[in-house]
């Protein structure tokens, strides 16, 4: 078994490239700091080599916290001996940028006796321009192969992993070591000779991103397409989920009504109907929304505006002690927290990638979605206005997420302002990577593996916790008085403290088990209505709740709770092994909680003042 | 045959630079850490380098900056502290 290690600088299409040579499914994006730790496959056709795919970094001096991981794991991998070589995957549009990097590798190939590889990625894109890149050129003059080769396409790939496969056999002394610099101003100065004499020539490429960043980066433009874009994004979630969602509702009873006559057992038949079609069928039809939230976010990551949008609110987030490179983990964190917390890495300085940690549960992620979605289409009508092209569900789903986002922001201004050390203030660099369409096949397969991830990840707790919730709520007495079951007698007991806000029993014993994972919400909630009104199976969850009393003052100081509550047991431990310490996210689940409690307190007393 | 002439002009930071207008940088500040600038400099922002300014958006939103066949956005409190001298053609 012998090893090749994946390495580049960012945006070179070096985690396309791992995931078409080892059938993975690894994320892709068009903005860097996408791979977070070391992610490791077999060669397809060669299964003898292991691939390890790195974080991108512009050189092997670290400046952020994701090129120190990178660079720690290259060491470590270097000095572990099993490594057969180093492929180096470089943009061949923008050759100078990638071949520093390569250069320092090389240097750190003749330290440790290894062999580098180019592989000269984007000549698709070379092929569109009639372009032209000088492989056989570039590899004499560095004394290394270069491979040119297109991720997306597929092709050169079969002659890399054929290189891969023979790299064992040559000695690392190939290297034209004569060619290495000693610092980064004789690096660059070689990398650039170098791409002026095999590189591709002209500047088409740049010419037509010029012209895009001048529309999406403009004063005027710039700021109302991102506000557009952003608008769209969120209108999409219920215009074009809305099918789906109706298709596996109709699914769902239509396979409740084929199963449940089959039952012969009050019990069994009450726990199928109440726990299964009840609980976690209400779940499920939330899925689709989540699916196009992920392709929505995916084809904005891989278009390459993100970046864009991060130059855009730079300015903005300065305000709130956050930069412009807050923007993407934020965003990361509208699909789920802990991708957001990852790629938070990014952020050179340390004190604006704390106050990042901050923000990120607050940003409405998928999880919220489903209950945002069960409140919305209970209390706001299925209607359009302005000649159809707004819908009302759309637009309060968009205010329901600025509610969150402004209370991160109002967070991290509020923290930002106490924090006594301001620390070492990173400047904010950012690359442009170029435009692109979106490949939609990897990116519906990205939104397919999310959603598959969130049902199977969120699909044992729900039906666990809806189990228990049935069980307390079925028993004693058969499910002929839930008010008297278990959960009854439990629920009254918690029913003062959310009585404040008009939420009876049943809604407090939804909010205490979403605590674990807030879409517990929904599944909890189908199963205490399914035991309730049993013979109703074929209500849906929606008209449940509207029919269950719940104020329209209750149900939006539900919306604010939700949008602030730091629910999600998997986001707290993942941010105390990235800071190393159970603070923060003891911190942040106490505050979040009492600062949800109290917004909701006050939204309740506002919207039954305006009503 | 090209008749553009570059013609030296004032010093200046990069950050002074507008939309369209090109420069050559001349060195760093020495308020600029050590870390930063070698990461600028194998960026390509180093002594000599051509850059172009690309779009300059107001309000002090960050500016974007051609240098060789890449562009990067750098913000005032680090464009400020890369020295240039203009050129005009």
């Amino acid at each position: 078994m012998s090893q090749v290690l994946l390495v580049g600088s960012p945006n070179s299409g070096k985690s396309l490239l791992f995931n078409k040579l080892t059938g993975l499914n690894q994320k892709v994006a068009n903005f860097p700091g996408i791979t977070v730790g070391t992610h490791s496959g077999h060669s397809r056709h060669y299964p003898e080599i292991e691939l390890v795919d790195f974080p991108g970094v512009y050189s092997l001096h670290a400046i952020s916290g994701e090129e120190s991981i990178a660079l720690d794991a290259l060491s470590h991998a270097l000095e572990a001996g099993d490594v057969a070589c180093i492929a180096c995957v470089v943009d061949a549009t923008r050759l100078e940028k990638g071949l520093v990097f390569a250069l320092q590798l090389q240097e750190l190939c003749v330290q440790y006796g290894k062999r580098l590889i180019i592989a000269a990625n984007m000549q698709d894109v070379l092929h569109k321009y009639d372009l032209e890149f000088d492989a056989t050129g570039l590899a004499r003059a560095m004394g290394t192969p270069v491979i040119p080769l297109s991720a997306k396409t597929g092709e050169g790939l079969a002659h890399l992993e054929k290189v891969f496969s023979t790299s064992g056999q040559d000695p690392a002394a190939v290297i034209n070591s004569d060619i290495i610099g000693r610092d980064g101003n004789a690096f660059r100065s070689q990398a650039e000779q170098l791409a002026r004499d095999f590189g591709p020539k002209g500047d088409l490429l740049l010419k037509t991103h010029s012209a895009a960043d001048a529309f999406f980066l403009s004063s005027v433009t710039g700021g109302i397409s991102f506000l557009l874009i952003m608008y769209f994004l969120f209108q999409s979630i219920f215009t074009w989920a809305a099918p789906v969602m109706d298709a596996v509702e109709s699914s769902l009873l239509w396979l409740s009504s084929l199963v449940l006559p089959l039952i012969g057992n009050s019990i069994a038949y009450d726990f199928i109907n109440d726990a299964i079609f009840g609980g976690l069928g209400a779940f499920l039809v939330f899925v689709p929304q989540i699916f196009v939230l992920t392709l929505m976010v995916g084809m904005l990551e891989d278009s390459g505006y993100l970046s864009r949008a991060a130059v855009i609110c730079h300015r903005p987030l300065r305000l709130f002690g956050l930069t412009g490179k807050s923007f993407i983990p934020m965003l990361s964190g509208v699909a789920c927290a802990i991708p957001g917390i990852y790629a938070a890495r990014t952020i050179e300085s340390p004190r604006r990638r704390w106050l990042t940690y901050l923000a990120i549960p607050l940003m409405p992620c998928s999880a919220r979605l489903p209950v945002y979605a069960l409140l919305i289409s209970a209390f706001i009508p299925a209607e359009a206005v302005l000649g159809g092209w707004v819908g009302l569900q759309g637009l309060a789903m968009f205010g329901i997420y600025l509610l969150g986002i402004f209370a991160g922001l109002l967070v991290t201004a509020l923290v930002s302002r106490t924090m006594d050390d301001q620390g070492d203030d990173a400047p904010f660099v950012l690359e442009m990577p170029p435009y692109r369409m979106p490949s939609w096949l990897p990116l519906l397969r990205g939104a397919w593996e999310r959603s598959k991830h969130f049902v199977t990840k969120a699909g044992p707790v729900i039906f666990w916790v809806t189990m228990v919730v049935w069980f307390l709520g079925y028993f004693p007495n058969q499910g002929a008085d839930l008010g008297q079951s278990w959960l009854g007698t439990l629920g009254h007991i918690i029913e003062p403290v959310f009585a404040p806000i008009g939420l009876d029993w049943k809604y407090g014993v939804a909010i205490m088990a979403s605590f674990l994972a807030r879409e517990v919400f929904v599944g909890t909630l189908g199963t205490l209505f399914g035991i309730e009104g049993a013979q109703d199976n074929v209500i849906s969850l929606s008209e449940r709740v509207q029919a269950s009393g719940l104020s329209v003052e209750s149900g939006f100081a539900l919306l604010v709770f939700f949008a602030i509550a730091a629910q999600c047991v998997s986001t707290l431990a993942v941010l105390a092994r990235e800071t190393g310490s159970w603070k923060l996210p003891v911190q942040m689940f106490i505050g979040y909680s009492l600062f949800a409690y109290a917004s909701a307190l006050g939204a309740y007393h506002l919207v039954g003042m305006l009503l | 045959m090209d008749t553009k002439q570059k013609t030296e002009g004032s010093q200046s930071s990069l950050w002074q630079l507008r939309k369209g207008d090109s420069c050559v940088i001349t060195g760093f500040n020495a308020a600029m850490a050590p870390r930063y600038m070698t990461r600028l400099t194998e960026l390509g922002f180093r002594p000599g380098a051509d850059i172009f300014c690309t779009v300059a958006p107001r309000l002090g939103a960050p500016k974007l900056y051609r240098v060789a066949n890449a562009v990067y956005s750098l913000e005032k409190q680090i464009a400020e502290l890369v020295s240039t001298k203009s050129q005009f053609a």
